[in-house]
């Protein structure tokens, strides 16, 4: 009868470490957020491409809203200085919220394109890696640097990734350029001309009292 | 009844088993956005030009950098040290071995720094470790070390100093110091005799006296 009971009481803590195991287990797994569906490889593969960037000239400003919407991702306050007409704002650290990500997708479904931008290009890339690790197709981003001066809203094109000198070249020149030794002027003093006074010599007078 | 109970219990230790397991086996790199994304946006994986010249003056050999940009590319420049690893070949197994590891923090580069984060985002969902990425890439470098700008007389004594730093870094990157002469030419121009200036007597014009 004791061996039972031990036996009993034995199995019963076992499964109480189970449960308390496989409760640790479900709380580890976060089941709010998102999870990535690409593969770095599939990313790398995807860049490769340059499919990504669209230059402003290539955009069709009726195809707005019908074609493609405008994803601002700078903050509210850049924002309601000046944006493109119908953009809609999503400030960069907020994107994984869910009513962003489910607009995201929402767009998707819908067959547009999401056109993405910030102040440059290299302030947007990471968040169209992060959106389309998370398997949101239709992404791209504004080739362009967005600034705001006087008053008025500039777009201007880049071209990344491309040197304004070649660096080889600048180093050459700068060993070719000759710089011509600094000329020092030093007057040539006249010698001062040097009068000699001759010292007379002091008669003692002779004789006296 | 002993083996009804025996079966429930290997169920339970099943199942739990499995649940516990489940978050490593969800996806094969285990960053999940939100921690990926407050990566980024921090501003901690980046270097400046600056910061890295003072360390590779200094030989600092727990830095190793990584040129990403094309095999032509390196050969034409590429800054002292550095290793090429062509962005299109960044994930073959050949160079994996090289950016996996956590001995050396890796400097990654590419003309500006679009490529460069690209890298880096790739290796940081690998889960690489110690890379960093060099601010404003080799364009960057070049206007803050090759080719620095000479600070306006009004600015500050620490703008001075740091364009002296600068200058003498651009030697040692490999730019000629030829701003100022070898040897100055020193001229020695007579200095012309003063004419000897004799004064006249002026001759006092007497009035004659008397006379009606």
């Amino acid at each position: 009868m004791k061996e039972i009971n031990i036996s009993k009481l034995i199995t019963s803590i076992l499964v109480l470490a189970i449960v308390i195991v496989g409760v640790f287990g479900l709380l580890k797994i976060d089941f709010s957020s998102e999870n990535y569906k690409k593969l770095p490889a599939d990313i790398h593969s995807q860049l490769l491409k340059k499919e990504y960037l669209v230059n402003v000239e290539e955009l069709n400003i009726n195809d707005s809203i019908t074609a493609y919407i405008f994803v601002d991702l700078r903050s509210k306050f850049d924002f309601e200085k000046e944006h493109f007409n119908n953009a809609i704002n999503i400030f960069a650290p907020t994107i994984l919220e869910k009513e962003h990500l489910s607009l995201f997708k929402k767009i998707e479904k819908d067959g547009k394109t999401i056109i993405l931008y910030s102040t440059s290009p290299q302030k947007t890339i990471s968040t169209w890696y992060v959106l389309t690790k998370l398997g949101i197709e239709n992404l791209k981003i504004l080739n362009a640097n967005i600034t705001f001066e006087n008053n008025s809203f500039m777009v201007t094109t880049v071209e990344n990734e491309a040197l304004p000198i070649s660096i080889a070249d600048f180093i050459k020149k700068s060993s070719e350029v000759k710089v011509e030794p600094k000329e020092i002027i030093i007057p040539k003093l006249n010698p001062k001309k040097v009068i000699t006074v001759k010292k007379e010599k002091i008669e003692i007078e002779e004789g006296g009292c | 009844m002993k083996n009804k109970n025996l079966f429930l219990f290997l169920l339970l230790l099943i199942v739990s088993a499995i649940v516990f397991i489940m978050p490593l086996l969800i996806k094969g790199d285990s960053l999940t956005p939100k921690s990926q994304l407050a990566a980024i946006i921090s501003s901690e994986r980046f270097i400046n030009a600056d910061e890295l010249a003072d360390k590779l003056i200094n030989k600092d050999p727990s830095i190793v950098l990584v040129d990403l940009r094309t095999n032509a590319e390196f050969e034409q420049y590429h800054i002292p040290t550095a290793i090429n690893i062509p962005f299109d070949s960044l994930l073959d197994d050949e160079n994996k071995a090289f950016l996996n590891q956590d001995k050396v923090s890796i400097v990654l580069y590419s003309n500006d720094y679009l490529i460069a984060d690209q890298a880096w985002f790739l290796c940081n969902s690998l889960k690489y470790k110690n890379l960093i990425v060099l601010k404003d890439g080799l364009k960057g470098f070049y206007n803050t070390i090759l080719n620095p700008v000479l600070p306006e007389e009004k600015m500050d004594q620490v703008d001075f100093e740091r364009y002296n730093f600068r200058k003498a870094a651009g030697i040692y990157f490999g730019v000629p110091y030829n701003t100022a002469p070898e040897k100055a030419v020193i001229k020695t121009v007579e200095k012309p005799t003063l004419k000897k200036v004799v004064p006249v007597k002026k001759v006092k014009v007497e009035v004659e006296e008397g006379g009606c």
